[in-house]
């Protein structure tokens, strides 16, 4: 066993440790999105990868005129956004000590419990509390929403010389 | 391909320059140059692949990456793989 490993740690560090490791996974997730925006959309030097379209239009009086549209990357690929959309997690503990802290609520110390059997033995100076967390995010984040509406200012149209009317 | 890519977000796509549709693109068919017909108005959008360049290589580099990903996966998938 490593020398700073401990036999039990206060219930709220035990049950807090799980849901921060939650959120960093999910934190990790995000930054995966983040890389996947700027390696896809944006170049080395920070600019904007876009598609060129071209395309023709009948202008009345002036005939058929070609255009050339110019849209962000990002818009056409499908961002993956990646995330924890839910976790489940079930676990006991088995409570070893209650400490009377500063505070008044007692601090408990606890292990996590090889199973998840109820304690009945009424002789036992511990006791098994099972537990079962569960966490969900919401969908699409805003600043994901955000990015959508500044690409869309981006799309350019420029008109070029009329087709076979230079 | 891209099977996974592309149940992520439906937000993709932008508005068609003649009547504002939302016009879709495949990768696949950035990557093979293929037009785009607006389903809004029936517009006609041809890919410049020059001036394009840039955008295709890295979509060449995100198809190939996902590509092998997939196969890990598959791979992984098989009965069998640890």
């Amino acid at each position: 066993m490593p020398e700073n490993t401990v036999s039990h740690i206060p219930l709220s560090q035990l049950v807090g440790s799980l849901v921060r490791d939650i959120v960093d996974a999910d934190g990790m997730a995000a930054k995966a999105t983040s890389d996947f925006i700027q390696n896809v959309g944006f170049d080395e030097k920070g600019e904007l990868r876009t598609v060129q379209f071209s395309y023709q239009q009948v202008v009345p009086g002036v005939g058929v005129k070609r255009y050339t549209v110019s849209v962000p990357l990002l818009t056409l690929v499908p961002i993956p956004i990646l995330g924890i959309d839910k976790a489940e997690i079930s676990f006991t503990t088995k409570i070893v000590e209650m400490s009377q802290g500063d505070s008044q609520a007692p601090k408990l110390l606890a292990k996590i419990a090889a199973d998840a059997q109820s304690n009945s033995d009424a002789t036992s100076e511990t006791t098994n509390i099972k537990f079962t967390l569960t966490m969900s995010r919401s969908d699409v984040p805003a600043g994901i929403t955000g990015i959508f509406g500044l690409l869309s200012n981006n799309i350019q149209v420029t008109g070029a010389p009329a087709s076979g009317q230079e | 391909m891209l099977q996974g890519l592309k149940a992520q977000s439906d937000n993709h796509g932008f508005p068609c320059p003649c009547c504002n549709f939302k016009i879709k693109a495949t990768i696949e068919q950035i990557l093979t140059g293929s037009s785009i017909f607006c389903a809004g108005c029936g517009l006609q959008l041809d890919i410049d692949r020059q001036g394009s360049a840039p955008a295709i290589e890295a979509l060449q580099t995100l198809n190939e990456a996902v590509a092998q990903a997939e196969a890990q996966v598959a791979k992984a998938k098989k009965p069998g793989a640890r």
